[in-house]
């Protein structure tokens, strides 16, 4: 079902280019590429400012073994491992398939090396993707993910190579592992990033205490879901203090569930929120949050959403 | 864009039924799932409001008429724990129906079913589907570990040149019309005393060459046991579906945690439970 009407202009914005409907980003790894969701009845790509398809490496990646996925106290640890079809597959296969009139939809790109982000890049800049969000932070795969994002140098690298190889607008997707993220914030935004995702998900692991086996069979993984959102917040905040000197929006991901989270991420610094885990929950959320911040914006007397970004009092 | 066919319902429970060994059948109100549910198939259950992860479930039986399904499930963690508090009348929201189902041969007109444990439920849809719609008489066996969750008997039903002292069938099965046995480690009165794939082969050692060619496998349980009736459907030669579990976050195929490794042309491939599945050809796994 696709819905004709849009939501409110109150909650519309433009970052590097592209109008999005709503502030809500729908995250990598989460929704597939795209179209997986609109399986469901009631849903609608409409419904969100963008997607991040699920993480895409130059080459087909089978991902790791199962157990993959793991329940913890108000969250959960992923271990999926980059399972992909590979770039030109994504590219020749999948963008044509997708209904850009609905809502932007943004490549997340990992790479094991600086000339596989680029010949990734090199890629996507050919499509008709509206955006690349470079993954330097995926705690799950053995090379390359969370050490580079923790390593000030290689992200610099990273991101001035992506930057001369693409003019699509280019997010660089940040680790919470790593102990000064407005350091790390400053390095991509001096390299040319336009814009940051803030966070990915925390390292973690789980044991089974029958077997004494880590539940995962990758061992670690990534934590998602509530239980990481006040770490998210203050990532989000920190990174901020960089980036506003700048102009240069966040996306702030990491448990949002409600209209609530999603205010505290953008009084926090964020300008766009993304939703992930939430999905897993309630696949029809992002209409209602939609509503939600629309009557939040209304009772506050406030014309639009962009004027909440970062007004803390 | 897809066609919508996942519908997520907020529905009524109209059933509650607690048994032994931490067994439960919930019947739940179901516009749309009841109409489309298919063998196999299953629901993604929200346990309760505080639990963030959803469940997944097969479908035991579905009404079209009546507009309502079943599912099984055995208390295990929290999320089945706080699930067995609902009462009737109480609303719980759930996603479905959910994956591909059973494909029933026409050229196989000796289904036999094989469940073990909570993966009893959907053999006992495919049961139902069968006698309304086929004129197959299949063979079915059920394993469990802990009290079956029916009321089981002496069958009347003899079975040429197989285990008599296996003897015990399920009642609504027998109700059907149809073979059944049942199969348990522990020492329940009737039931062959072991595994059910070694139940399942030595019913299959009963049959001639003509007999073996028209037998279909549908089978759901365990990994292990999944593993085992495999391999005597690889052994005999006999076309084999399997109903997988695996644990799952998204349940559309969003989120690729639920996976299970393909044989596709000489090629190990990642399928995802959820949507490609959970029914596979057994041949088509990969086991490490």
């Amino acid at each position: 079902m696709v819905k004709d009407e849009k939501p409110s202009n109150k909650i519309r914005s433009n970052y590097f280019g592209l109008t999005f409907n709503s502030p809500i980003i729908l995250l990598s790894g989460c929704v597939g590429f795209g179209d997986e969701y609109t399986r469901v009845d009631g849903y609608s790509n409409s419904d969100v400012g963008g997607i991040c398809l699920k993480g895409t490496t130059l080459d087909e990646r089978l991902g790791n073994n199962a157990q993959r996925i793991y329940e913890t106290s108000d969250g959960m640890i992923n271990a999926i491992g980059l399972q992909n079809p590979g770039a030109d597959y994504v590219i020749d296969n999948i963008l044509p398939s997708l209904n850009f009139n609905e809502t932007n939809f943004i490549a997340n790109i990992s790479g094991a090396s600086v000339d596989e982000y680029v010949a990734i890049v090199k890629k996507f800049d050919n499509s008709n993707i509206n955006a690349l969000e470079i993954n330097i932070s995926c705690p799950n795969v053995k090379e390359g993910g969370v050490h580079f994002g923790n390593d000030y140098e290689m992200t610099s690298k990273i991101v001035s190579e992506c930057r001369k190889n693409t003019k699509k607008p280019l997010i660089i997707k940040l680790s919470p592992n790593q102990s000064n993220i407005g350091m790390s914030a400053q390095k991509c935004i001096d390299a040319g990033a336009d814009g940051l995702s803030v966070i990915n998900t925390i390292s973690a692991m789980s044991i089974d205490i029958k077997s004494r086996k880590p539940v995962l069979d990758n061992i670690n993984g990534g934590l998602s879901g509530p239980a990481i959102k006040p770490i998210a917040l203050l990532k989000v905040f920190e990174a901020y203090q960089i980036s506003k000197k700048y102009n240069i929006p966040i996306i702030g991901q990491g448990g949002i569930i409600n209209y609530k989270d999603a205010i505290e991420f953008i009084l926090a610094g964020a300008s766009l929120v993304g939703l992930g885990t939430a999905m897993f929950y309630d696949p029809l959320i992002c209409p209602k949050i939609n509503d939600e911040l629309v009557k939040y914006i209304e009772f506050n007397e406030i014309k639009n959403i962009k004027d909440l970004i970062g007004n803390l009092n | 864009m897809k066609d919508s066919s996942i519908y997520i319902e907020n529905a009524k429970v109209l059933n509650h039924q607690h048994m032994e060994g931490g067994q439960h059948i919930i019947r739940l109100e179901s516009e749309k799932c009841s109409q489309y549910a298919k063998p196999g198939m299953f629901i993604h259950l929200k346990c309760d409001e505080n639990t963030l992860m959803r469940r997944p479930f097969s479908v035991m039986r579905a009404s079209k008429e009546e507009k309502w399904i079943e599912i099984l499930y055995k208390t295990f963690g929290h999320g089945t724990n706080s699930l067995k508090l609902v009462e009737v009348g109480d609303t719980l929201n759930y996603m479905g129906p959910i994956g591909n189902g059973f494909s029933l041969s026409k050229k196989k007109t000796i289904p036999l079913l094989i469940g073990g444990g909570v993966g009893i439920p959907p053999l006992i849809f495919l049961a139902s589907e069968i006698k309304e719609f086929c004129n197959f008489k299949p063979i079915i066996f059920f394993g469990s570990e802990v009290t079956f969750p029916f009321k089981y008997f002496p069958s009347k039903y003899m079975i040429k040149d197989f285990l008599p002292e296996v003897t015990a069938s399920p009642d609504f099965i027998e109700a059907m019309g149809f073979v059944s046995r049942l199969a348990s480690q522990q020492d329940y009165p009737g039931c062959y005393k072991g595994f059910i794939h070694e139940l399942a082969e030595h019913w299959i050692k009963t049959l001639n060459t003509d007999q073996l060619d028209k037998v279909c496998i549908y089978s759901c349980g365990p990994t292990p046991m999944l593993e085992a009736v495999s391999l005597v459907a690889r052994k005999y030669k006999i076309d084999c579906q399997i109903c997988i579990e695996e644990h799952m976050a998204c349940a559309v195929g969003g989120c690729a945690g639920c996976i299970v490794k393909i044989k596709d042309n000489n090629k190990i491939v990642s399928k995802r439970v959820c949507v490609d599945g959970p029914v596979f050809k057994s041949s088509t796994i990969y086991y490490e």
